[in-house]
C-alpha cells in the first residue's frame, strides 16, 4: 500500500531519478519531472493526489520560485519542499513568504524527508 | 589605469565569478547525485540483508552511476582548471576552436544552456593573437544571449570558416532562427571594441558572424597598455 504521492522537480535527472526509487522503496509512489512546465501540468491533473512536492529552485524553463507561485494558484494547500544545492537567506526568505513548507539543501537527507512526509501524512491541513 | 585595462578588469572579475558560481553547482549537484546513489546503495544492501532477494544488476548500476558521476566531476574541474589558467598571459596566441569548446563546456552549467553543437571540423585554425580571458567572456556573452534566445530546448549551431587569410569567421545559428532583439548589449559591444573583432548579423541565412582577426592593431596596442600598466608589472615581479 503506497503511502502517498510525491512529486520530483529537478533538472539534474539522475539526482530526480535516484531519489525517486529511494521514495519508492519506503513506500512512496513518486512521479520525477525535470522542467517547470511539465511540472505545473502534472500537478494540475493530480492536484487531488499529490501528498508533497520537492522542488529545485534551478530549472531549465523558469525559476522555482515561479513555479512555486503557480502550484500555490493551483492548490495552496500542496506542501512544497525548496530543495537548492546553492540557496542563500534570502532565497529561503522568499520561498517562505510564498508559501514553501520547509527549505532544504542538497545532498538530501532521506530520514528527515520521510519524517516530514509522516508529519504530513498526520496532519493534512498542513 | 585607463578604461580599457579598467573595463577588462571589472568586466573580467564579474565573469570570473560567474563561471565558477556555475561550477560550483555542478560540482554540488554531481556530489549530490553520488550522494543519493550511494544511499542507494544502501538501501538495496539493508533489504538484501533482511533477505530480499535482489538482482545483482542494481547494485552494479549503482556503482557504474557513481563511476560516470566521479568522471563527471573530474572532466569539470579539469575545465576550471583551464579556465582559471586563462587569465595567466593576458595576451597571447590561441586556437579559437579550443577557446570555443572550453566556452561551450563552461556555458553548458548554466541551467537554461541550449543544445550547441560545432558544425564544423576546422580544428586547426591560424593561432590567433588576443586576450584569451576576454574573448572567453565575448564568446560567454554571446552564448547566453542566444540560449535565451532559443531556450533550453532550442538548438545552438556554430562554426568556425577560416578560408580567409586575415581570421576568422566564428558564425552561430540555429535551425529555430535567433531572435537578436536588443543584441548587442553595450557590455558585448564594449568588449567587441576592446578585442578589436567585428560583429555582423546576416540576414540570409539568418546568422551571427563575429569576425576575429588574427593579429588585430587594437590588440596589439591593448597588449602595450597592459605592459605598461603598473599593477601588471608589479605582478610580473612577483
Amino acid at each position: 500500500m503506497e503511502h502517498g504521492n510525491v512529486l520530483i522537480v529537478d533538472d539534474e535527472k539522475k539526482f530526480a531519478d535516484m531519489l525517486a526509487k529511494r521514495t519508492e522503496l519506503r513506500g512512496y509512489h513518486s512521479e520525477v519531472c525535470y522542467d517547470g512546465r511539465t511540472a505545473l501540468q502534472w500537478i494540475k491533473k493530480h492536484v487531488d493526489s499529490v501528498t508533497l512536492i520537492l522542488l529545485d529552485l534551478q530549472l531549465p524553463d523558469m525559476y522555482g520560485t515561479e513555479v512555486l507561485t503557480r502550484i500555490k494558484e493551483i492548490n495552496p494547500a500542496i506542501p512544497v519542499i525548496i530543495l537548492t544545492g546553492h540557496g542563500t537567506e534570502r532565497d529561503q526568505q522568499k520561498c517562505e513568504r510564498l508559501g514553501a513548507y520547509k527549505f532544504m539543501h542538497k545532498p538530501l537527507d532521506i530520514d528527515k524527508l520521510m519524517t516530514i512526509l509522516e508529519h504530513i501524512r498526520e496532519t493534512p491541513e498542513c | 589605469m585607463n578604461d580599457t585595462i579598467n573595463f577588462i578588469n571589472i568586466e573580467g572579475l564579474k565573469f570570473f565569478g560567474k563561471v565558477n558560481a556555475s561550477i560550483s553547482h555542478e560540482l554540488k549537484n554531481i556530489l549530490a547525485i553520488i550522494s543519493e546513489t550511494s544511499g542507494l546503495l544502501n538501501d538495496l544492501t539493508d533489504l538484501a540483508k533482511q533477505g530480499k532477494d535482489l538482482k545483482l544488476s542494481m547494485f552494479e548500476n549503482c556503482s557504474a552511476s557513481i563511476a560516470e558521476d566521479i568522471q563527471r566531476g573530474f572532466t569539470t574541474i579539469k575545465q576550471m582548471n583551464r579556465f582559471a589558467h586563462s587569465v595567466d598571459i593576458p595576451i597571447k596566441e590561441i586556437n579559437l576552436f579550443e577557446t570555443l569548446e572550453l566556452t561551450i563546456n563552461l556555458s553548458g552549467f548554466l541551467s537554461f544552456a541550449s543544445k550547441v553543437q560545432i558544425n564544423n571540423s576546422d580544428q586547426e585554425t591560424k593561432s590567433i593573437l588576443t586576450c584569451p580571458f576576454l574573448l572567453q567572456n565575448l564568446i560567454y556573452q554571446i552564448l547566453i544571449f542566444t540560449y535565451e534566445s532559443v531556450g533550453p530546448d532550442g538548438d545552438i549551431h556554430i562554426r568556425i570558416d577560416s578560408k580567409n587569410n586575415d581570421g576568422a569567421h566564428l558564425i552561430f545559428s540555429s535551425p529555430a532562427q535567433l531572435t537578436l532583439k536588443g543584441f548587442p548589449t553595450q557590455k558585448i559591444q564594449k568588449t567587441v571594441d576592446v578585442l578589436g573583432v567585428e560583429l555582423n548579423i546576416n540576414e540570409s541565412p539568418h546568422e551571427l558572424d563575429i569576425w576575429i582577426p588574427y593579429v588585430s592593431n587594437k590588440i596589439i596596442v591593448l597588449a602595450k597598455e597592459l605592459q605598461n600598466d603598473s599593477y601588471t608589472g608589479n605582478d610580473k615581479q612577483d
